[in-house]
């Protein structure tokens, strides 16, 4: 197997991850969290997890079935959420609903819809061997083992102010805790990705000395802030 | 010594992992001035994060 497959296969398994993450978001925030409290019937339980399970079954059989998986993924998951939405009854009044959790769940079932909406390809193993005619580029270097777990450590980093947003129950600070949070793990999984693409590059020039130059003022803000912080401590 | 920057610099992704981390933790306990503070070193470990991995502009 060239890598040019095996760089698409990898691509395929990505784009099939990407397709089912914000689905799992959105059952997430608009039906876990309102099944998960005392109170919600038995149905309403058994939908959930048909929900969870037709997303996972959508995923498992995407690539040898599309069509069941797409049938799963769309009809069967948002059949459950209703489903789910439908056996509440009084755990959907407005009182009982956190606004923010419910608006951002709504963003996971549009991104939901726009990743569904694309069709999928088919691999095409004797187009793979050469996408583009002519001679095979080369990358100018090989990624190393290292930068994909700093990537996944980046990722599974960023997450977690994510998901401790949801535990902010002040409702004035509520929101400015998930935009924090969202903005956190944006710049959080932007940085990382940066550090992976370039750890394990080949350093030729500049040297350490230019590099470490170029991080004297941020650097020297944060040990300013640091040293603020301890005084702080000291002081209170 | 070049290693010695990268290593530094995934450290410091990670400390800003942990400062955001505790940021959010303590404007939900009603702390938010230390929320703020906590979300600034956070954005301060990044930004010297990336500049170690960036050259100066003429180096490279």
């Amino acid at each position: 197997m060239t890598d040019a497959i095996r760089a698409q296969r990898r691509r395929l398994f990505l784009s099939e991850v990407s397709r089912v993450v914000p689905g799992l978001y959105a059952w997430l925030a608009t039906v876990l969290a309102p099944v998960l409290p005392r109170g919600a019937s038995l149905p309403a339980r058994v939908f959930a997890t048909l929900a969870l399970v037709a997303l996972v079954g959508s995923f498992v059989l995407s690539p040898q079935r599309p069509r069941l998986g797409r049938i799963l993924g769309v009809y069967g998951f948002v059949a459950c959420c209703f489903g789910v939405w439908a056996c509440l009854g009084p755990l959907l009044r407005p009182d009982q609903l956190d606004a923010v959790r419910g608006a951002l769940g709504a963003v996971g079932f549009l991104l939901h819809a726009l990743a569904w909406g694309k069709v999928t390809r088919e691999p095409d193993v004797d187009a793979l061997d050469n996408l583009v005619p002519g001679t095979p580029l080369t990358p100018r270097h090989k990624p190393v083992r290292v930068a994909s777990l700093v990537l996944g450590v980046g990722i599974a980093v960023g997450l977690v102010p994510v998901a401790l947003a949801f535990g902010v129950e002040r409702q004035s600070a509520s929101l400015l805790a998930h935009s924090a949070a969202l903005g956190c793990a944006v710049s959080l999984i932007g940085a990382s990705t940066d550090v992976a693409l370039r750890v394990g590059k080949p350093h030729q020039l500049p040297g350490w000395r230019s590099r470490a130059s170029r991080a004297v003022w941020p650097l020297g803000a944060l040990t300013l802030a640091v040293g603020v912080g301890m005084i702080w401590l000291a002081l209170r | 010594m070049a290693r010695a920057l990268d290593l530094i610099s995934c450290i410091l992704v990670l400390a800003a992992g942990l400062a955001f981390t505790r940021g959010v933790q303590a404007l939900g306990d009603r702390k938010d001035l230390v929320a703020v503070y906590l979300l600034v070193v956070g954005g301060l470990c990044l930004k010297a994060a990336t500049d170690l991995l960036r050259p100066k502009a003429g180096d490279a």
